[in-house]
């Protein structure tokens, strides 16, 4: 497989504080990798790492299949943008503005495709209204356009969806969804919503104190999702003898609701019950999500 | 580098500060020389006011610079050249080449001004135009020094605010020791002492006694090198060295050959020290 990014090893330290800690990664190409974890988990200083902000400790990563100890790592960065915590723009210039000295920065002479790249954002409509005026959202924006000039093949976004309206945050995550399957541009994202990072990732990167805890595709988290059917009834005792006695495994979430981890054929369940004059009051099928899958990874490892 | 050069340079030129810097050296310019102009009846000249503009350099690149080049870290777009690939050396020459050029325009202006208004009304320059020329590159040399001092300052410190504050300080810190320098160097060896009046007050004996100021010796030696050494100090010099007569100082002839190599001494110093530090910041 190839991967646009790999990190063996990577350790970073501040102080006595180790905020990496033989960190490990690799994000496949054309993938949108969502790095998820915890305040203080060490997501935004392995972006930095990853950018050329700060250097790390000890360890390395490659980008491109180029070593980030070799001097060739400036050339690799060149296919890459990014946007980590505030975007990166000059306050007392307007959109346009802002894109001009990005383009001259990587030397493109062009700027035909500012207006594309504003439209891309829906920033298209700003004239000569300066950043220092942009919401929170128009500047995250804007942030990503910058990140997006010169057509990078790697985007490395942190927190891309804080401060943007439920509209905003449809709208991104069509972005960059668009920008993945449009463009094949490999995305690393890491953000706090999980329920808005499960609509985006093909790819799980579990971070905590500062380790890698578990990589995993999206469809094989998918698989590993487990589903269970929650059933309300009138006698719990009823129901648990009938589960028993079927060899169910399940769970009594109180006196008379039990989680069933196994398919159920409601119409033998209810005729048991209905031996023991038990009636059923609901049964939902239950899915395993993202959310519940982090909280049982990373509350299992901190209580270890 | 030329990319981030373009890319420095231009925004350079939308900074608000850079031109209210150049209007306002421009006006002390035509202040300068127009003050001079109305002293004299018929032509008059220039010559004392063309390095006027020399001392306040420091704090003009303090205030210039500490913006210009802290907008990049409060605003945080140094990460767009890091994350592209720019190597931090080519970020920070870039940074200290349009910064040069800005606070060299900036004196240019001042001496654009003088040469308005010395054209105008018919000024010319006592002093040999080679002089003249020597000292006038020599000043542009002291503006590159401070703006090198400065740049170091600004790259170093992330805090915009904090580093506007640190940079003037350190730019009237630099002013008023050497103007103290320059005036102890300048304490005559002896004094005159009146020993006896006649009856209109008109001194009829007089004794030379050594001047307690006056530093002599090591001492001496070390304040000389330390006042040509700093850029506020050939600041000073090159301000006093001509008035409305001409040079008063003709030590001066030569000391512009000197004082380049100081000024360079300091900016291959300062962004020596500066780009090192630099390489190892750790960047939010």
């Amino acid at each position: 497989m190839d991967y646009v990014l790999k990190a063996e090893a990577l350790t970073k330290i501040y102080g006595h504080h180790r905020a990496l800690d033989n960190f490990s990664m690799h994000i496949p190409k054309g993938a949108i990798y969502g790095l998820v974890g915890k305040n203080g988990a060490g997501k935004t200083t392995l972006l930095r790492l990853i950018c050329g902000l700060q250097e790390a400790t000890s360890g390395d990563y490659t980008l491109y299949g180029v070593s980030s100890r070799k001097h060739e790592i400036l050339n690799a960065r060149k296919q890459m943008g990014a946007v980590i915590e505030t975007p990166a723009i000059y306050l007392d210039m307007s959109a346009t503005g802002n894109l001009k000295e990005q383009y001259r920065i990587l030397g493109i002479r062009s700027f035909d495709t500012i207006p594309q790249l504003l439209k891309m954002v829906g920033l298209e409509n700003t004239g000569r209204k300066k950043a220092k005026n942009f919401s929170l959202g128009m500047r995250q924006r804007l942030g990503i356009a910058i990140a997006l000039v010169g057509n990078p093949q790697f985007l490395v976004l942190d927190e891309p969806i804080n401060g943007l309206d439920p509209q905003g945050i449809i709208e991104m995550r069509q972005l960059l969804l668009n920008l993945n399957q449009q463009y094949g541009i490999t995305i690393l994202v890491s953000s706090h919503i999980l329920d808005e990072l499960s609509r985006l990732a093909t790819h799980y990167g579990f971070i905590d104190n500062g380790k890698m805890i578990k990589e995993i595709s999206a469809s094989d988290l998918e698989n590993s999702f487990r589903k269970s059917v929650r059933i309300e009834v009138t006698d719990g005792k009823a129901l648990a003898a009938v589960l028993e006695q079927a060899g169910q495994p399940y769970k009594m979430l109180s006196p008379n609701v039990a989680e069933v981890y196994n398919r159920v054929n409601i119409s033998r369940l209810t005729a048991a019950l209905e031996k023991h004059q038990c009636e059923v009051l609901s049964i939902q099928e239950r899915e395993e999500n993202l959310e519940n899958y982090y909280v049982d990874l990373i509350g299992g490892i901190s209580h270890e | 580098m030329s990319r981030l050069f373009a890319s420095t340079f231009f925004r350079m030129l939308k900074k608000f500060v850079f031109w209210i810097l150049l209007i306002c050296m421009f006006a002390y310019g035509v202040y300068s020389a127009s003050n001079a102009a109305s002293e004299a009846r018929a032509g008059f000249a220039l010559d004392g006011c063309v390095f006027e503009f020399a001392p306040f350099m420091g704090l003009v690149a303090a205030i210039f610079i500490s913006l210009f080049v802290g907008s990049e870290y409060s605003d945080g777009t140094i990460r767009n050249k890091l994350v592209v690939g720019h190597s931090r050396m080519r970020i920070y020459l870039a940074n200290l080449i349009v910064c040069s050029i800005a606070c060299m325009l900036i004196s240019l202006a001042y001496v654009a001004g003088i040469i308005m208004v010395g054209s105008s009304k018919d000024g010319e320059l006592l002093t040999e135009t080679s002089i003249i020329t020597m000292c006038l590159i020599c000043s542009i040399f002291v503006s590159v020094a401070f703006t090198s001092i400065m740049t170091m300052l600004a790259m170093l410190n992330t805090n915009k605010a904090g580093n506007v504050v640190v940079s003037m300080i350190l730019a009237l810190v630099l002013l008023v020791s050497s103007s103290y320098i320059y005036q102890r160097l300048g304490e005559p060896e002896m004094y005159d002492n009146y020993v006896s009046v006649n009856e209109v007050g008109i001194p009829t004996q007089v004794e030379q006694l050594p001047n307690p100021l006056y530093i002599d010796g090591t001492p001496r030696t070390v304040l000389e090198v330390v006042n040509d050494l700093l850029p506020s100090g050939q600041a000073m010099q090159l301000a006093d060295a001509f008035d409305a007569s001409g040079i008063t100082n003709k030590n001066i002839e030569n000391a512009p050959y000197r004082w380049m190599g100081y000024s360079m001494l300091i900016i291959v110093l300062t962004s020596g020290c500066g780009i090192i530090l630099f390489k190892r910041k750790e960047i939010r």
